[in-house]
Parts: structure tokens; C-alpha cells; sequence
């Protein structure tokens, strides 16, 4: 299980390899709020279970009937259902806007074409959305280190030092021998 | 096997009415009691990079007109369409495609300069379509300066722009006629599609 965490929280992590949410931590790294959790948890809770449902689906429906290619569908269908019903509840009591789609929904993809059992199709989306939130502090380093060294009103080269700043994270995690998290290799 | 196939089916149903209950009857319910339930499923960054916004639309009370028939035939004709071209280019080096050098040259200059995407082009000639806002962004776009504005209401003018004794093969040159109204066809769906592939 260690190695599942490992893999995607550092070396294969959702924003910095696959790429999701590369935008939205960009822009979310410039004021991080106290939503932020609400926002978390709601999308942790709406990934794990869709994720686990369209799982349970893919297994025992779609691996009989040879009708594997209809997972995404499915995985939509249960993903909206399941989150607009969170949303309506967050919005009834809190009235904070969490509404996200697309990291949730890439996530979800992610996590049931990686997945080979039931326990995976849990962890994955976990650690997924744990390098998401990992990622944050670093980025909002780099961008007050950016604001520190900066003129103020000059915010044109901004966007392209986050960016280069990102690659050499890429870089720095991309060229770390991973071999040792294959379970082949320990024995 | 079939028992997996209803099974199938019924998942998929309950999921859609679901779904169909939730925007259709939920939704609608819990707005007329005034909670706040737009954008249930999109952020508003999600929202804001991937759909831009629309084109406001300021009506200015004249529309545009482009002064050459769009049902005009020329006995001879100088050039053939080429594409790629544009009126500008045309305009420089052959004057125009047809033998009058005060038509319209039907490369399309104006279609692209108009933010409401109201020009179609007609038989080789650009016609104004009633999306117009009379903005006159096309007006300055045109090498041949053919395009003016009119107030609205105006049904007749002269659709030619001939200023000297010239005598062209045009089969409409000089005369009065209705302003063509043209009314542009198309889905707000592909609207929203063009938008986002112009963004």
C-alpha cells in the first residue's frame, strides 16, 4: 500500500504528472481560503464514492456484458448525481459555493483505469487528491517568492515563472529512481 | 446474462431520472424558495476559462447596408475566386474580380471583422444579416468602402456604388431595390461551439 501512496503523491502526482488541476491549483495557490477545506472534503467524499460505485458497476455489469467502454458514461452519471446532491446540501446549509467538475471527474477516470482492486479504486483517489493539496503550499511559496523579488505592478512575467517553476518540480521528482516502488523489485 | 443486460439498463434509467428530477423539479423548487443554486456542477473558474462571455449586444438604431446586389450577374467576369484571398489583397493588385471595380469582391474581409458574425456572403457579395447592430466595424474593414449605414426602417436604396460614367456588364447596376434581409441561419448550440473554438 505504501508504495500505491508513494507513487501518487510524489512521483506520478495528479497536477504535476497527469496535469489536472494544473490551472485551478495556479490559481487557487494566490489566496488560499478557509473554503478550501469544505471544498476538499466535499470533493474527496464525491470522488471516493463515485469512484467506488462506478467500480462496483464496471465489475459486476459491465465486465460480463463486454461492455467495458461504457464506463466513462457511467462514471458521469453517477459522478453528477452524486455530487450535485453534496452540493445542494453544502449550498442548503453553508451557502459556500464548492461546485468542481473537472479535476473530480479526470480523477475519478484516473482512479478506475489504475485500479486493479476495490481497496485501489479508494487509495488512488485519496492519494490523488492529496498531492492536489500538497502541491498548494508549495506553489504559494514560489509565487510569494516571486512577489518578493519583484517590482510590484509588474505582474507580466508572472504566470511564465510559476510555469518554469512547476517544470523544475516536475524535473526534480522525474528523475528519482522509482523501480523500488514496483512490489517485483523488493523481493 | 439478460438479467445483467436489465440490470444495465435500469441503473442507467434510475440514474437519468435521477438527474432529470434533480434539474427539472429540485432545482427550480428550491429557487422560487430562494436558495442559491446556479452553478451546481462548474466552478466559476471552470466556467470563466471555458465558455467566454457572449458579445454584448448595443443597438445603435441603423443597420448596414452593402451597397452591391447580391443578386447581380456580370456577362463577363475578370478573375475567379481564389481562396485564401483577401478583399484587401484583391483590391491591391486587380482592383476586383468582376468587371465593375466598384463591387463587392466577396472575399469575405467583413464577415471576419464582424463581432456579431451578422455578414454572410451571398453569390460572391456580403450581405448584411438582421443580427446587425449597425456598430460599423465592417465600415473601415471594406477596400472598396461600399458598406454604410442606414436608419432603421429604410426598405429601398440604390444597392450600387458607381460615382463615375463607368459602364459595367452588371445586370443590377444603378438600380433601386429592397434592402436584402437576410435572416442567419444556425443553432445556439454551434454559436456557443464557434465561440469557444474563436477563443
Amino acid at each position: 500500500m505504501i508504495n500505491i501512496f508513494l507513487y501518487y503523491i510524489l512521483y506520478a502526482s495528479v497536477v504535476l504528472f497527469y496535469g489536472i488541476g494544473i490551472n485551478r491549483t495556479t490559481v487557487i495557490s494566490r489566496t488560499i481560503t478557509s473554503t478550501l477545506a469544505l471544498n476538499i472534503i466535499k470533493s474527496l467524499f464525491s470522488i471516493i464514492s463515485s469512484t467506488v460505485l462506478t467500480w462496483l458497476v464496471i465489475e459486476d455489469l459491465l465486465v460480463p456484458l463486454n461492455l467495458t467502454e461504457l464506463y466513462p458514461f457511467i462514471a458521469l452519471l453517477i459522478f453528477i448525481s452524486l455530487t450535485v446532491f453534496i452540493e445542494i446540501l453544502i449550498r442548503i446549509t453553508t451557502e459556500i459555493n464548492t461546485s468542481e467538475f473537472a479535476i473530480s471527474y479526470l480523477t475519478i477516470l484516473l482512479s478506475l483505469n489504475e485500479s486493479s482492486t476495490l481497496i485501489d479504486a479508494i487509495i488512488i483517489p485519496l492519494c490523488c487528491i492529496a498531492s492536489f493539496v500538497l502541491i498548494l503550499p508549495v506553489l504559494y511559496a514560489v509565487r510569494m517568492r516571486i512577489d518578493s523579488t519583484r517590482l510590484r505592478n509588474d505582474k507580466t512575467k508572472k504566470k511564465s515563472l510559476i510555469m518554469i517553476s512547476l517544470a523544475i518540480i516536475i524535473l526534480i521528482t522525474a528523475i528519482c529512481d522509482i523501480t523500488w516502488l514496483n512490489p517485483g523489485v523488493l523481493p | 446474462m439478460i438479467l445483467k443486460y436489465i440490470l444495465l439498463v435500469l441503473l442507467i434509467l434510475v440514474l437519468a431520472l435521477v438527474l432529470f428530477f434533480m434539474f427539472s423539479v429540485l432545482f427550480p423548487a428550491m429557487k422560487a424558495q430562494s436558495f442559491p443554486v446556479d452553478n451546481l456542477l462548474f466552478s466559476d473558474i471552470e466556467l470563466y476559462y471555458v465558455i467566454p462571455d457572449e458579445v454584448p449586444i448595443v443597438k445603435t438604431g441603423k443597420f448596414a447596408v452593402v451597397l452591391c446586389s447580391p443578386g447581380k450577374k456580370f456577362e463577363k467576369k475578370r478573375l475567379y475566386y481564389q481562396r485564401g484571398q483577401t478583399c484587401a489583397l484583391i483590391n491591391e493588385l486587380y482592383e476586383s474580380l468582376n468587371d465593375c471595380k466598384y463591387s463587392c469582391i466577396g472575399l469575405g474581409d467583413c464577415e471576419n471583422s464582424c463581432s456579431q458574425e451578422a455578414i454572410i456572403i451571398e453569390n460572391g457579395t456580403a450581405v448584411i444579416t438582421q443580427q446587425c447592430t449597425g456598430c460599423g466595424q465592417c465600415i473601415s474593414v471594406c477596400p472598396k468602402h461600399i458598406i454604410k449605414l442606414f436608419s432603421e426602417g429604410t426598405e429601398k436604396c440604390t444597392l450600387c456604388n458607381i460615382v463615375d460614367n463607368s459602364i459595367p456588364s452588371c445586370s443590377d447596376c444603378g438600380k433601386e431595390q429592397n434592402i436584402p434581409v437576410r435572416q442567419k441561419k444556425g443553432f445556439k448550440i454551434w454559436q456557443l461551439c464557434y465561440r469557444i473554438l474563436n477563443r
